[in-house]
């Protein structure tokens, strides 16, 4: 047993999950549902086990260090973040529809590290820059944010279907859960999101400080980092101060993961000190 | 105060205190930041010819587009951004106030709207009041206890300091950017190069590119860099010292993530380079007689050939040098001259003693030994504004949670009894997160049966 193999097997897990979600919400199959939970609680076990494995694969070989360090092991911690804070939104809020769109993107972010060519899987040694005790705060601050924002975006899609969709005939659009729902579940998961993104930001800085000397350089994933920050800040100020609610935030929550997503892939296009993400 | 000079100051001071205002400003300072990931910073002027054209660079020229986040009008939206949040801070600072000292409380609000929750319970109101009471004072400030005719109300709340976190957060943003400022007027960003063995006493400031002496020396005892097996570098490593007339205060090896910090002044490592050699053997060897002869020599000497046939003076060190785009490393140059012919240039890479060979002429040189010596490159800066950005940190981080996980909540408890049973209503109100306070009414409905 290697942590490659749980971890392949772990997206095909949460591909079924997805399926059997997608499934209870279409089809309207509640034994779709129970199914779908333990398929989720299943991957999260895998996922939680490649990883730990795949720490412990590390100092068998010799350059022991957290599963936190490279594309691979980021989008493999990614994927566990979503899957778990959409759990705990399970059994706290019992919607089980918002699942169908949470945990595809555990899959998809499994998925793409599992099978992109581009992504080495190979365990690498850390370089001198990485070796910090700031390394895991930092990203595990990060993703835990990454993920809420990732989920609002999910609830943020299920409130434009509800509110732009035509449901004459599937009955689809009524099992989604209330729009009020809704809309102050994508509130608390993008103020979750940015208290974490705020953590992930100062963890950065305090450790950029450590090793270069300097909290602040405006090296792309900063300034990026703090563009999703504005985006965000933003949207909690038209909803704390103007009461934008439903919709409005709903493309908000798109256009704040549009800036996740290019901070988390799109700036290891662009030169900077933060290439070993790629 | 004249009357005609109101309007205009509320005029300003609307403007600040406006959400669009807020807005705007934070698109743009998101839009301009986006720009400045896209446009290389403090490129070759060159390089912006290139991939912008005449116009298109003089453009940038004007906006200061390459070093846009030190530019007067990114510096001035921040401005803006600043000015923004402490003018709605002190706008609304003596409301939060009010709020948060007042000791008022009005049962009757609450009582206007529908209640969260109605449940019946066996026992009469005498004997549920205590219990409801001490159940209230438990996760309540309790304000009041009132006895009805047929029942009683018991009222309280708590969170009313919830509403600090959004002052908090603001002046914490301000405190950060204060802590920036201090560091850019207080502090320095420099840099130095220490050789291996020796010492530095000056260091060069980055901004102004100007010598600053440091007051004392910093040396570099030895330098050192290790590899993992794949060849990837695990470790670069200075031991350094502080010394101050000739006595040594301060020692400590520093590596990537652990700088030395000596009187606010740390020292990072940053690069490394290889000095040029003090001493170099050089290897002759002639085409016809496959002789080989050693000189030992010395950058801007000059060697006299075998049988008088020329002689080769050692022009410089290269450290990196590159053949049509082929790296080849740390090379000797040097300038030959031959008798009647004219000086030709020949570059000696150590790691290929043939590379001569290729030029075909009468004798082949190689550089056939030199004392490769590093110097490790240091970076130099003292930050008093630190601790306020720390702070700043810390207090903006506290502030968010207040925000987003605390509200100010108030509950009212209601028992009236109807045909000989008591019927309790849950009666409340909170600032945010209605939906955790509504689970949290469903469980204390729960508690409040079970007593």
């Amino acid at each position: 047993m290697n942590s490659s193999l749980i971890l392949s097997v772990t997206t095909f897990v949460y591909g079924a999950a997805a399926f059997f979600y997608i499934a209870a919400w279409i089809f309207n199959v509640k034994s779709a549902e129970k199914a779908a939970t333990w398929t989720l609680i299943l991957g999260i076990f895998g996922n939680t086990i490649g990883l730990l494995f795949r720490w412990k694969e590390s100092y068998d070989l010799g350059i022991g260090h957290a599963p936190l360090s490279n594309l691979y092991e980021s989008l493999v911690f990614f994927a566990l973040v979503i899957a778990l804070v959409y759990l705990v939104l399970e059994k706290k809020y019992s919607i089980k529809t918002i699942g169908a769109f949470a945990t595809p993107l555990a899959f998809f972010s499994m998925a793409y590290a599992s099978l992109s060519p581009k992504i080495g899987e190979t365990i690498q040694p850390l370089m001198p820059a990485l070796k910090s005790n700031w390394l895991i705060a930092h990203v595990v601050t990060c993703f835990i944010g990454y993920a809420a924002f990732a989920l609002a975006f999910g609830i943020g899609l299920m409130f434009m279907m509800a509110s732009w969709g035509n449901d004459s005939k599937t009955g689809l659009l009524s099992r989604l859960p209330e729009k009020s729902i809704m809309d102050e579940l994508m509130h608390k998961m993008v103020m979750f999101g940015f208290l974490f993104l705020t953590g992930g930001i100062i963890t950065g800085a305090v450790w950029a400080n450590s090793a270069w000397g300097r909290y602040w350089g405006w090296d792309p994933k900063e300034t990026w980092s703090l563009i999703t920050w504005f985006v965000y800040a933003t949207l909690l100020h038209v909803r704390f101060m103007k009461d934008w609610r439903g919709k409005r935030i709903a493309v908000f929550t798109v256009i704040g993961f549009a800036a996740v997503l290019f901070t988390y892939f799109g700036v290891n296009y662009l030169p900077g000190l933060h290439s070993y993400g790629s | 105060m004249s009357t005609s000079q109101k309007p205009s100051k509320n005029l300003v001071w609307q403007l600040f205190i406006s959400v669009k205002f807020t807005v705007i400003v934070l698109i743009l300072l998101a839009i301009t930041s986006a720009a400045g990931t896209i446009i290389p910073q403090n490129g070759d002027p060159q390089q912006y010819i290139e991939m912008y054209g005449t116009f298109g660079s003089s453009l940038i020229q004007v906006f200061d587009l390459f070093d846009m986040y030190h530019s007067w009008w990114f510096r001035s939206l921040m401005g803006l951004l600043t000015i923004n949040i402490i003018i709605c801070t002190i706008d609304r600072w003596p409301a939060t106030w009010r709020i948060i000292t007042s000791k008022k409380f009005n049962p009757e609000q609450l009582l206007t709207k529908k209640p969260y929750k109605d449940f019946k319970d066996e026992r009469t109101p005498v004997d549920l009041k205590p219990l409801y009471t001490s159940f209230m004072k438990k996760q309540y400030t309790v304000k009041g206890v009132h006895t009805l005719q047929n029942g009683f109300r018991v009222y309280g709340e708590k969170g009313r300091w919830s509403k600090l976190g959004v002052p908090v957060v603001h002046m914490s943003i301000v405190l950060i950017l204060i802590g920036a400022l201090v560091g850019s007027f207080w502090g320095f960003d420099g840099y130095v190069n220490v050789p291996e063995g020796g010492s530095a006493d000056r260091i060069r400031l980055r901004n102004s590119n100007k010598i600053m002496e440091l007051g004392f020396k910093v040396a570099c005892k030895d330098f050192n860099i290790e590899y993992y097996e794949s060849g990837a570098v695990k470790e670069y490593r200075s031991a350094l010292q502080i010394l101050k007339n000739d006595k040594v205060l301060l020692e400590k090896d520093i590596i990537v993530n652990d700088p030395l910090k000596f009187n606010g002044i740390r020292f990072f490592q940053s690069s490394y380079g290889a000095l040029p050699p003090e001493n170099i053997e050089i290897k002759i060897v002639s085409k016809d007689s496959q002789e080989p002869s050693i000189y030992k020599t010395k950058i801007g000497e000059t060697i006299q050939l075998p049988g008088n046939s020329g002689e080769l003076t050692i022009t410089r060190f290269n450290k990196d040098y590159h053949f049509k785009k082929v790296e080849l490393g740390q090379a000797i140059e040097g300038e030959l001259r031959l008798n009647d012919k004219d000086p030709v240039k020949i570059v000696l890479p150590y790691k290929y003693p043939t590379f001569d060979k290729m030029r075909k002429g009468q004798w082949i040189i190689s550089l056939e030994e030199y004392d490769n010596k590093f110097y490790t490159g240091l970076q130099v800066r003292r930050d008093p504004g630190i601790f306020l950005v720390y702070l700043g940190f810390i207090l903006i981080l506290g502030g968010c949670w207040v925000i987003f996980f605390s509200s100010h909540q108030k509950i009212l408890l209601e028992v009236t009894t109807v045909a000989e049973i008591s019927q309790t209503k849950i009666f409340g109100s909170t600032t945010r997160n209605k939906m955790d306070f509504k689970q949290r009414i469903e469980k204390m409905a729960n508690e409040l049966k079970l007593l």
